[in-house]
């Protein structure tokens, strides 16, 4: 694979390919392991490819692909093991357990210097991207709201996807103990939550996350702890 | 009686008009007087204008998929794929299935 950027027959073909490998099984923990695996082998870099295939899907007209990939992501959210990406997290500590032996390899990368990073499904993902420092440069308002709105155009088509999604959010938005979430993160998932339990539009929905009264996106450090 | 008088070898003004001497050499050597290139001129402004940092994972999500197609936005669907892996158990099937994805970038 190239890291070009994607031609547009390439992104629909992925895309297609993806729902006929999801409709191949009728077993839900085999569609789960296609995306899970697909988000593997893709890696932490290219998450955003994954976005974007599932964004394609979104983009279409296609009611079957859309509630097919729908359906996988509710029960993902059902069994909380969502396919996500990873970010850096700016609470996470990287220590190895108190009193454990502690391999070698535990104390190179992650532990001296680099940030430790957190899994996110793909609408947290989104949201963290947006408002956090991570070790990608920060996704704007414009690439944020098309993209939140289109994922959650798509999980909409599963009625267990749209209950659930919300409900996830809610709790991480009560989440301060982690360190995964700044408070103007979680005042952001909690807009969505709210605005998306609501059945609001999944534009209203992403408009509602930028404009939740919160503090300045990366302004968290002193204040907004 | 001090013995100590004027050094003849220190004159500051010379010491000093040697200096500005040698930082003219380099500001010549490095292509014209530090002034001018703190000039604010529509060149200069231009060539250091900043970028705007585009995440490259922005890039993909931003990357069209639809907009050539006229019509229905419908996906052909891969029958024979899905044929293929449904004649196979299922770790093998989602082992495939993925390459089968990956293999629409290559």
């Amino acid at each position: 694979m190239t890291d070009s950027l994607p031609s547009p027959d390439a992104l629909r073909t992925a895309a297609d390919r993806l729902v006929s490998a999801l409709a191949a099984h009728a077993d839900p923990e085999y569609r789960l392991a296609v995306l899970k695996r697909l988000v593997r082998r893709l890696g932490e870099e290219r998450y955003p490819l994954f976005l974007r295939i599932v964004g394609v899907v979104a983009e279409s007209d296609d009611a079957r692909a859309q509630r097919l990939l729908a359906e996988t992501f509710g029960v993902a959210l059902r069994r909380m093991d969502l396919p996500g990406g990873a970010l850096s997290s700016w609470g996470a500590t990287g220590l190895p357990d108190h009193g454990a032996p502690v391999a070698a390899s535990a104390l190179s990368g992650h532990f001296f210097g680099a940030t430790p990073r957190r899994m996110l499904g793909p609408v947290e993902y989104l949201v963290v991207w947006h408002l956090q420092r991570t070790q990608r440069t920060a996704l704007s308002a414009e690439g944020f709201r098309t993209s939140l709105a289109r994922m959650i155009t798509m999980l909409n088509r599963s009625e267990e996807a749209r209950t659930l999604y919300p409900q996830k959010l809610a709790a991480d938005a009560q989440n301060e103990l982690e360190g995964a979430y700044t408070r103007a993160t979680r005042d952001r998932l909690a807009a969505i939550a709210a605005a998306w339990a609501a059945g609001e539009s999944p534009g209203q929905v992403a408009e509602a996350a930028i404009d939740a009264p919160a503090a300045d996106a990366h302004d968290w450090v002193v204040r907004n702890l | 009686m001090s013995t100590i008088g004027p050094d003849s070898h220190l004159n500051l003004a010379s010491g000093l008009h040697r200096i500005d001497g040698q930082l003219d050499d380099l500001r010549r050597q490095q292509g014209g007087d530090a002034h001018e290139v703190q000039g604010t001129g529509p060149a200069a402004g231009a060539d250091a204008a900043p970028v705007a940092l585009v995440d490259a994972g922005e890039q993909v999500l931003a990357a069209p998929a639809w907009d050539d197609v006229p019509g229905p936005r419908l996906l052909a669907g891969d029958l024979a794929l899905e044929g293929r892996l449904g004649a196979l158990p299922l770790a093998e099937a989602a082992e495939n299935a993925v390459d089968t994805v990956l293999d629409a970038f290559a």
